[in-house]
């Protein structure tokens, strides 16, 4: 009897540790999630400089946007921001990308740049691999949010504090206007 | 090309080639069923003096006739140098007609490597036969493909049996992919045998043996193909929702359990068959043209996998 009783509580325990370790494992995935959507964000606004200096030339009319280009990235890359603060930055960074390379259209001899044309290609690369690390970010999330609200890990969830984690939601206006690759159709 | 601009170029360009080849088919299998019968009857005489005291005659009758039947059906193959002249006069026209710069060698393959690297067929593998090879170029995008027929085959010393399972059989498509990228991704059909599938079947994911599993969110993708990367965040940047769109149209239009991989820069897709490709029919002739017709749309259905799959769009750093 006793020993019954003492290899019901191993197995509980195991079970607990189990069910523990599988949402720290979910946790840190997560967290290297993030890391990646961050790493190529920041590819994002290492790429910036060199596009606005090789714009600035032939844009005229648009000094107010690079401007504010420019002011977004400062923004994002600084190291005081907060996380919910950072992702509205990183959005109208992008809206304001995605303006940017509407108004290329007016400028043919811009679009013939050579210099041009390999940032632009990189600015594609990079917000591919953006969205590529947001969705692993997205399904990393739904991967914890899950264990934390399933029964039975949702009580261990609980008793630890794991917290659940809010997925990335691409704006309309994103969708419309990070418009380089009809650029390139039209081309 | 339409139906009709096919049977127009069909008239124009092959029916004469065809029609002699088929008159020598013809008269090969003339030849050939009179050797049968002949033969049968050389056979059957010492094996009806054998047996005639023992069964009635009705009975070896009926095993010379299914003997016949059967020995018919195993050697009826058309001879190499009519196959070769069918595939001269007539396929590498059809491949012409859809590109003049694609080139076909009737006696070339996919290179085993490349089979290999793909990892689409089963490690197993021993032997492997190609032939049917087109390669070209459509606009930007390099390809290549054959039909190849992936086999184990057990070999004993000193012993002549052997043992042989095939694999795979079908085609093999490469073609340049337009994007960057650094591990290996691998696509494959749910429930199909494969390098990692035996495994991956029973178990699930596990890591110490397949790639990880890369979950998407094409939940009718989901159903069709499990995909397997050591980096998730790289199998989402290669599949793409409008990625994930195009492989299931492909998977729609070829109505075949495709298995596709992403390694060394290129994309591998192994399409299944269940028969020999791009060759002439031996005991009805007159289905050629029918059959033509469906060589030529599969061949441009494997060229559009190009188009389908947006390789031209070189928008990246990849030229």
């Amino acid at each position: 009897m006793v020993w019954g009783i003492l290899a019901f509580v191993v197995v509980v325990l195991l079970v607990i540790v189990g069910m523990y370790n599988s949402l720290v494992i979910r946790r840190n995935e997560v967290k290297n999630a993030f890391g990646g959507l961050d790493a190529n964000l920041k590819k994002r606004h290492d790429l910036i400089p060199n596009l606005i200096s090789t714009v600035k030339a032939y844009m005229k009319h648009e000094a107010d946007l690079l401007t504010k280009i420019t002011q977004l990235r400062s923004r994002a890359t600084s190291p005081n921001i907060n996380p919910s603060d950072r992702v509205g930055v990183e959005n109208q960074l992008n809206q304001a990308l995605g303006g940017l390379m509407i108004s290329v259209e007016n400028y043919p001899d811009l679009k013939a740049n050579q210099n041009f044309m390999d940032l632009q290609r990189s600015m594609n690369e990079v917000e591919e691999q953006i969205s590529a690390s947001r969705r692993t970010y997205n399904s990393a999330v739904t991967d914890l949010n899950n264990g934390i609200q399933t029964f039975p890990s949702n009580f261990i969830a609980g008793f630890f504090g794991f917290k659940q984690e809010t997925v990335l939601k691409t704006q309309e206006s994103e969708r419309k206007n990070f418009n380089a690759k009809a650029l390139f159709d039209q081309s | 090309m339409s139906r009709q601009s096919f049977q127009n170029f069909f008239e124009r360009n092959i029916s004469k080639d065809l029609s002699s080849i088929e008159k020598k088919i013809k008269e090969y299998k003339q030849k050939y069923i009179l050797f049968s019968v002949i033969i049968s009857i050389l056979l059957t005489i010492p094996i009806y003096a054998f047996l005639y005291q023992y069964y009635s005659i009705t009975l070896i009758s009926l095993l010379l006739v299914l003997f016949i039947f059967a020995v018919s059906l195993k050697i009826a193959q058309i001879p190499e140098e009519l196959r070769l002249e069918y595939k001269r006069a007539v396929i590498q026209k059809i491949i012409k007609k859809i590109d003049s710069d694609f080139q076909f060698n009737a006696h070339k393959s996919v290179p085993r490597h490349e089979v290999i690297r793909s990892k689409l067929i089963s490690t197993n593998m021993t032997d492997l036969m190609g032939e049917d090879h087109i390669s070209g170029k459509v606009d930007k995008t390099a390809f290549y493909m054959s039909e190849i027929k992936a086999m184990y085959i057990q070999r004993r010393e000193g012993d002549a049996t052997e043992w042989k399972e095939t694999l795979f059989n079908g085609i093999f498509f490469v073609a340049d992919f337009h994007k960057n990228f650094n591990q290996q991704t691998f696509i494959l059909p749910k429930k199909t045998p494969g390098v990692f599938r035996p495994v991956a079947n029973k178990l699930g994911n596990l890591n110490f043996i397949t790639p990880p599993l890369v979950k998407l969110e094409n939940t009718q993708f989901e159903k069709l193909f499990s995909v397997h990367c050591k980096d998730q965040t790289e199998a989402r940047y290669l599949l793409s929702s409008a990625m994930i769109e195009n492989i299931l149209n492909i998977q729609k239009k070829f109505k075949k359990r495709i298995s596709v991989s992403f390694v060394h820069s290129k994309v591998c897709i192994a399409i299944p068959l269940t028969k020999n490709w791009l060759e002439p029919l031996f005991w009805k002739t007159s289905a050629n043209y029918r059959q033509l017709e469906d060589y030529h749309d599969t061949l441009n259905k494997i060229i559009d996998i190009i188009h389908d799959m947006n390789l031209n769009r070189r928008i990246w750093t990849k030229e």
